[in-house]
């Protein structure tokens, strides 16, 4: 039986990577060429999840913006979870994925949200700092990723997934 | 308290409880009243929507009515946003619809296909819908997806068999992610929706609904019926969607959308051809009077061209073979006009009425002609007729340029103008056998002057006597020749009329009395009157004759008869 699909979006500023967190989750595959998403891409992958049932996740993976525009907005329509991502080499990033969040609230009051600081293979150029992320953990999943090594990747799925499921 | 109070107190005690009573619960029923209009949102909010509902139904319809009467204006203002870009999609709809139409009728009328589709339609008495689907519309539907519209997620999908897996997902959120686009980039208003698009061979179809869309993955060119159905569709899931409050895809399940391939081509199929029964019932009867009127307006065209090509077919040939005319051109537009121009020998006849004789129905044919030499032989004997001015006793004849004069003229006509017929235009060659004119006087002077000779034989020739009245052997021989030549005298007096007198003399000698010599010359004169009867002579000559004697000379020895003949003048 095909498992009930829930529709994410991807959340960040201009190249957090991800459309290369996408590429990684859905097809494990990785390229240093950066290509800029034009509009809207769509995905789709399930997830095991930890009690053994799957998750079909709709991943719309949305240009790389630092604020929402109304078509963005209308992207965002229907979204049962939200991926969030940061570059932790930019820290400015990271503001810009809250302010993202504050902003599709008014859309999506009761969406899951999940917190992607990526970039974790290039860890010693981070700007972002550990203590920072702890205040965030506070607030909402926060998850160190990195596209092109896979760490962290699979799981920042399975974690909203989880959340979706709960 | 006075008595009159106390009195009061005792009798109305209990009425006036029940007042204060009574007066306490208007008051509540007042306070409560006044604050029913700021409880009452709350309230209907608070309230089980389906008996609220129900409840509502009535008076808000009745409400809404008695507005559109009272305060029209207000509604038309509240609509307006709303109607207008549902007529504009209805119309735009509508036209789109009449586009597709025209087209098909345009391609399926009057294309060779179409005719032949038609014909076999005709022969086999199948709907022509039916001959076209069979022939035509061979799409199929790959693949049907059921999209909330919202989120882009795949509340239901159907595939055609046999077709590779997909990932429906992904393609329902980029469509959803598309229209969006579309909407947001396109209308300006946000109303316009991304309807119809192409993807290599497949055709795709959205419909929009509220809360659903529809989006078709077509194969093939299908037919205006099938969005018609999708249309349905479309409404039917509406329909389930609001009766059974689905709140999103995990009811999807339990939607009853009807989308599968093969029954929406079976359905669209169907209403095509009650579609086309319906409107060939209409139809057939105006079509085929039209078809009739075309026919006949074609036939009568035909025929009346007909007739006026065979009127100028039947003038072109007279005058090709009019002699002296030589057609050059011929224009003619049938019962408009008609142009003829050629060249016309002079003496060839006139050709304007032969020309305004033709039949052309009202039509003034303009002739234009130029001069020139015919060498026809009509036209030849005609132009020699007017040069050689000959007189009606002179025939005139050609043949291939050969000119025949023949017949009787003066001779001054015959001397002057024998030698001009070889230099007329034309003539190969004269064949000329025209005779001067007889009037008779030559023949008549012929003959008097033969008549004058017969006079002079019979001067000489004597009939000799050895007797008395006893002629020799030899004045036989004359005798015979005497009464020969009498014969032609009589003959050629009366033929021409020339008058003459016969004379019978008698000769005698000197010898004997002169009284005895005058009665044997009588005798002598008469003798040979009888002999020459004998011989034949004419008697009427003989019976006019003179018999005369002549005086006898002096030594005269002849003895004898001899005639004489007196020839009158020759003319009349």
């Amino acid at each position: 039986m095909t498992p009930q699909a829930r529709k994410i979006c991807m959340l960040g500023d201009f190249g957090v990577g991800k459309t290369s967190l996408v590429a990684r989750f859905v097809r494990n595959t990785f390229s240093d060429a950066y290509l800029t998403t034009v509009g809207v891409k769509v995905d789709s992958k399930e997830v095991a999840l930890a009690n053994g049932q799957a998750q079909k996740l709709v991943v719309w993976d949305i240009a790389g913006r630092s604020a929402l525009d109304a078509l963005n907005m209308s992207y965002l329509r229907g979204a049962s979870g939200l991926l969030l991502v940061a570059d932790g080499t930019r820290e400015s990033t990271l503001r810009t994925a809250i302010d993202l969040l504050m902003q599709s609230r008014s859309l999506l009051p009761d969406a899951q949200a999940v917190l992607l600081v990526n970039k974790l293979d290039l860890v010693e150029r981070w700007e972002v700092a550990p203590s920072t992320l702890v205040e965030l953990r506070h607030t909402l999943p926060v998850l160190e990723t990195s596209a092109r090594a896979g760490d962290g990747v699979e799981q920042a799925f399975a974690e909203l997934a989880g959340r979706l499921q709960a | 308290m006075s008595d009159l109070e106390r009195l009061k107190h005792l009798l109305l005690a209990d009425e006036r409880e029940t007042l204060l009573l009574a007066e306490q619960r208007i008051a509540a029923l007042e306070q409560a009243n006044q604050e029913l209009a700021t409880l009452l949102p709350s309230l209907v909010r608070a309230a089980p929507q389906e008996p609220m509902t129900r409840a509502l139904a009535s008076p808000v319809a009745a409400a809404l009515g008695n507005a559109v009467h009272e305060n029209r204006a207000s509604i038309i203002d509240a609509l307006f946003p709303v109607i207008g870009p549902i007529i504009r999609k209805a119309i735009a709809e509508a036209l789109r619809g009449l586009m597709r139409d025209m087209n098909q009728v345009f391609e399926y009328g009057f294309s060779p296909r179409g005719i032949r589709w038609r014909i076999e339609a005709w022969r086999s008495g199948v709907p022509f819908a039916q001959v076209v689907l069979k022939h035509s519309l061979n799409y199929r539907i790959d693949h049907v997806f059921l999209i909330e519209r919202d989120s882009g997620l795949v509340l239901h999908r159907a595939s055609s068999p046999g077709l590779p897996e997909l990932d429906a997902d992904a393609i329902a959120g980029m469509l959803t992610a598309i229209g969006q686009f579309v909407r947001d980039s396109v209308g300006p208003g946000g109303g316009e929706s991304l309807e119809a698009a192409r993807v290599g061979e497949h055709l795709l179809w959205v419909l929009d609904g509220p809360r659903a869309s529809i989006a078709s993955f077509i194969r093939g060119v299908p037919p205006d019926t099938l969005r018609v159905i999708l249309s349905d569709r479309l409404e039917q899931i509406h329909a389930q969607m609001a009766g059974d409050r689905l709140q999103g895809v995990d009811q999807a399940g339990a939607l009853q959308t009807g989308l599968d391939p093969l029954e929406l081509v079976a359905a669209s199929a169907a209403m095509s051809d009650r579609r086309e029964l319906a409107t060939s019932k209409s139809l057939r009867w105006p079509v085929l009077l039209i078809l009739i009127l075309v026919l006949a307006a074609l036939t009568w065209h035909f025929v009346r061209v007909e007739r006026w090509n065979m009127r100028v077919d039947a003038l072109r040939a007279a005058l090709a073979t009019h002699a002296g005319f030589l057609l050059t051109d011929l224009e003619s537009k049938p019962w408009r006009s008609l142009s003829i121009d050629g060249l016309l020998d002079p003496d060839a006849v006139a050709v304007a009425p032969m020309v305004e004789a033709a039949d052309l129905g009202g039509v003034r044919a303009q002739l234009r002609t130029l001069g020139f030499v015919s060498t026809d032989d009509p036209v030849l004997v005609r132009r020699a007729r007017r040069l050689l001015a000959a007189p009606a006793t002179v025939t005139l004849d050609a043949r291939n340029g050969a000119l025949r004069v023949q017949g009787t003229a003066e001779p001054a006509w015959i001397d002057a103008n024998q030698a001009r017929a070889g230099w007329l235009a034309g003539v190969r060659s004269v064949d000329w056998q025209v005779r001067p004119v007889d009037d008779g006087s030559a023949r008549r002077n012929a003959a008097h002057a033969e008549l004058t000779g017969l006079a002079a034989r019979f001067e000489h020739d004597h009939v000799s006597f050895a007797h008395d009245v006893d002629s020799d052997a030899v004045s036989a021989k004359v005798l015979d020749q005497l009464a020969a030549s009498l014969v032609r005298v009589a003959a050629l007096s009366v033929e021409f009329g020339i008058p003459v007198k016969l004379g019978i003399e008698g000769h005698t000698d000197s010898v004997g009395s002169s009284e005895t010599n005058r009665k044997l010359r009588l005798a002598r004169a008469v003798w040979l009157r009888d002999k020459l009867r004998d011989r034949g002579a004419p008697a009427g000559l003989l019976q006019q004759a003179d018999l005369g004697e002549i005086a006898v000379e002096k030594d005269s020895t002849f003895r004898g008869a001899s005639l004489r003949l007196t020839v009158g003048a020759s003319g009349p």
